[in-house]
């Protein structure tokens, strides 16, 4: 269940009118993302792949593929701004105040040494460490995100070590730093049911202890239903609705938002006709004008299809819109009813 | 082996087990152990559990891809287990059986146009089929699948995933098969495209009378169309049984585990996973090498002294199953709802 920040708690990152272009600034992927995560919120990035949410990810992370650049807009750490950062400038940031983890969790490791090895270099690079101290910091976060007995982890190869651990690992080595935000792009995908769940409440745990402000990104509503405070929903580069979760989820403002609830898992197990959304999104680079959802909506009138953006609006408090027709329509949400544990 | 076992099941596997590496004077590596279960014709078998558990391997000993070290596995009444040669050839060839992969790019040859991709198996299983007949059966299996006509002519590589995986399941039925064996169809899939293949199979079971066999992890999506549930642990048949029946009453700790872990947009299961997660420390014998007694013991809140006798499966009213010593009391061991963060 999300838990909910403080009110009014410090910005710690301030992403404002991001423009990302791809094929060297050819293509348009991703426009007019505006959104803000506070210290010890969880923002979720949701959308089908394609729709941006990752490559808004990887802006804020300076870790853009190649050919991808971002054309406008601003995106702050803190007090710093990372669209004018250096080279020398990420490094500074990247595993001291920032922290991230991905997908495929071996991919990142070496295979060659072992998990502690990987974990304690960087704390003493970049915290000065001694050699012991490291060592015994890093057996101290291996244990803090729940892998069972540490002192052994440590000493473990990455091909010895599950999935599951392995991202706890990789957890661990993105929260050495004390990171103020802690980006989780798609990272528990790969994961089986259980283990998912058990990083998901790791997560919270750490967000709990340490304030940590975090931003997901996954494909599955599902995940970002579970964990996150506000949501973001990501159409063909552009948002089309965000808010408060519960309230998204129980009212949605955007058509597509509804279409998305329609098809996820709703932890149903009867037997029920399956939902699905008709046609596909824009190819990159197609950008319809007017609303990009609108061929595929089943609320779409003749005011949809001007030729012009349509903008994000203000849709109640703390939610914003890009559907013209919101006031209009009645979408229906899950019936979401909040459980009180 | 349950009592209904019948002879009109279309899929019948009996105490199957399979090991990888076996030679002489070596045990090798056993991945399934005594693996009943059955699928009929227009039904569709949901088969669940976490990597490693045997989903796969059970799946391919079906098609003669495992080593297959005990029991025996009939489709339609014949017996596959143990062919050889031509007799496996022919049986693979005639396209009774048809396997589906999870990632259509890698499983599709992506040289060949969809016209040819479809009409491949037809033309493998020689003679059947003129060459009219087979560009006829080709433009029926697109439409079968909901794909326009005018896809034929494009390559893997033009098609969307969802498209994708549509035009491996036509190859799959040009054919006309009796069982169709699909492993994790839809983990590469978006939502909105999973359900699609999903519906799919629901209209083909009826439309072709075909047993279907769905290997997924999405437990809510499969849910809506399954018919029965297996769950495999550690390459176990720890439980199976009706789906809506096993997935919201489970008898055993780990299918509980599954349920409860499953992400939902709506919070509404009746047990928090922390509820299920392990206390520790672990009694020492549930981490023994090799293990001993229930292989779920290790991760089981409920696991004592008796669970280190291997537990049978063992039937239920309503044409379950299950293997638990505590299928009928570990839910009166269940403490409140704890809070979240608690490990």
């Amino acid at each position: 269940m999300p838990l909910s920040p403080p009110e009014q708690a410090p910005e710690v990152l301030a992403v404002e009118g991001l423009r990302i272009t791809v094929n060297g600034g050819r293509t348009e992927a991703v426009r007019d993302v505006s959104f803000t995560v506070r210290a010890g919120e969880s923002v979720g990035l949701v959308g089908e792949s394609g729709s941006g949410k990752t490559l808004t990810c990887r802006s804020v992370l300076g870790v853009l593929p190649p050919g991808c650049a971002v054309a406008e807009g601003t995106a702050r750490l803190g007090d710093t701004e990372l669209t004018a950062l250096d080279r020398r400038g990420w490094e500074r940031l990247r595993g001291q105040r920032l922290g991230a983890v991905f997908q495929d969790p071996a991919s990142y490791l070496n295979p060659s040494l072992t998990v502690g090895r990987q974990l304690a270099e960087p704390l003493r690079v970049r915290q000065g460490l001694s050699r012991s101290e490291a060592r015994e910091r890093a057996v101290q976060l291996l244990g803090a995100v729940g892998l069972h007995q540490p002192e052994e982890v440590f000493h473990r190869y990455p091909f010895e070590l599950s999935g599951g651990m392995l991202q706890r690992v990789l957890i661990a080595t993105a929260v050495a730093g004390d990171p103020e935000l802690l980006v989780a792009d798609e990272a528990t995908t790969a994961l089986d049911t259980v283990v998912q769940a058990e990083v998901l409440d790791l997560l919270a745990q750490l967000r709990a202890e340490r304030g940590l402000a975090l931003l997901l990104v996954s494909h599955d509503l599902a995940v970002v239903a579970e964990v996150c405070d506000r949501i973001l929903v990501f159409y063909a580069g552009e948002v089309v609705e965000d808010g408060p979760t519960e309230q998204v989820l129980a009212a949605p403002a955007h058509p597509y938002t509804e279409a998305l609830l329609r098809v996820a898992s709703i932890g149903d197990w009867g037997r029920r006709e399956l939902a699905v959304i008709p046609g596909r999104p824009p190819e990159a680079g197609e950008a319809p004008t007017g609303c990009r959802f609108a061929d595929r909506c089943e609320y779409a009138a003749p005011q949809c299809r001007s030729d012009q953006p349509v903008p994000l609006r203000p849709a109640g408090e703390g939610r914003r819109t890009r559907c013209v027709r919101a006031d209009d329509l009645a979408l229906a949400g899950t019936g979401r009813e909040e459980v009180t544990a | 082996m349950t009592a209904e076992q019948s002879t009109d099941a279309l899929l019948q596997v009996e105490d199957l087990s399979v090991a990888f590496g076996r030679r002489a004077g070596r045990p090798g590596q056993q991945v399934l152990h005594g693996v009943s279960l059955q699928a009929r014709a227009g039904e569709i078998l949901g088969v669940i559990g976490e990597t490693g558990s045997g989903k796969t391997t059970l799946a391919r000993s079906v098609v003669g891809l495992s080593p297959v070290t005990g029991g025996r596995i009939l489709v339609d009444g014949a017996e596959v287990t143990g062919l050889r040669g031509r007799a496996l050839r022919e049986f693979r060839r005639s396209g009774a059986v048809q396997y589906l992969f999870q990632d259509p790019l890698r499983s599709l040859d992506p040289d060949l146009t969809v016209r040819e991709l479809i009409g491949e198996p037809l033309a493998v299983a020689a003679g059947r089929a003129g060459r009219e007949e087979r560009a006829d059966r080709v433009l029926g299996a697109l439409q079968q699948v909901g794909l326009d006509a005018a896809l034929a002519d494009r390559l893997p590589g033009q098609l969307s995933g969802g498209q994708r995986q549509r035009v491996a399941i036509a190859r799959a039925v040009v054919t006309r098969p009796r069982l169709l064996l699909a492993d994790e169809p839809v983990s590469a899939l978006d939502a909105s495209n999973r359900n699609h293949v999903l519906r799919l199979f629901d209209r083909l079971r009826t439309e072709l009378d075909l047993a279907v066999v769905v290997i997924s992890h999405d437990l809510s999506s499969l849910a809506g169309i399954a018919d029965r549930i297996a769950v495999l642990y550690r390459g176990r048949l720890v439980e199976q049984g009706p789906t809506t029946e096993v997935l919201s009453q489970p008898l055993h700790p780990y299918t509980a585990l599954l349920t409860a872990s499953a992400p939902s947009v709506r919070r509404e299961h009746d047990l928090h996973p922390a509820q299920l997660r392990a206390g520790l420390p672990r009694p020492a014998w549930t981490l023994a090498q090799p293990a001993e007694g229930c292989g779920f013991a290790a991760r089981c809140r409920f696991a004592e002294e008796a669970c280190r006798a291997q537990p049978s499966l063992q039937p239920r009213v309503g044409s379950r199953e299950v293997a638990c010593h505590h299928a009928d009391d570990w839910r009166a061991g269940l403490t409140k709802t704890e809070p979240m963060l608690t490990r």
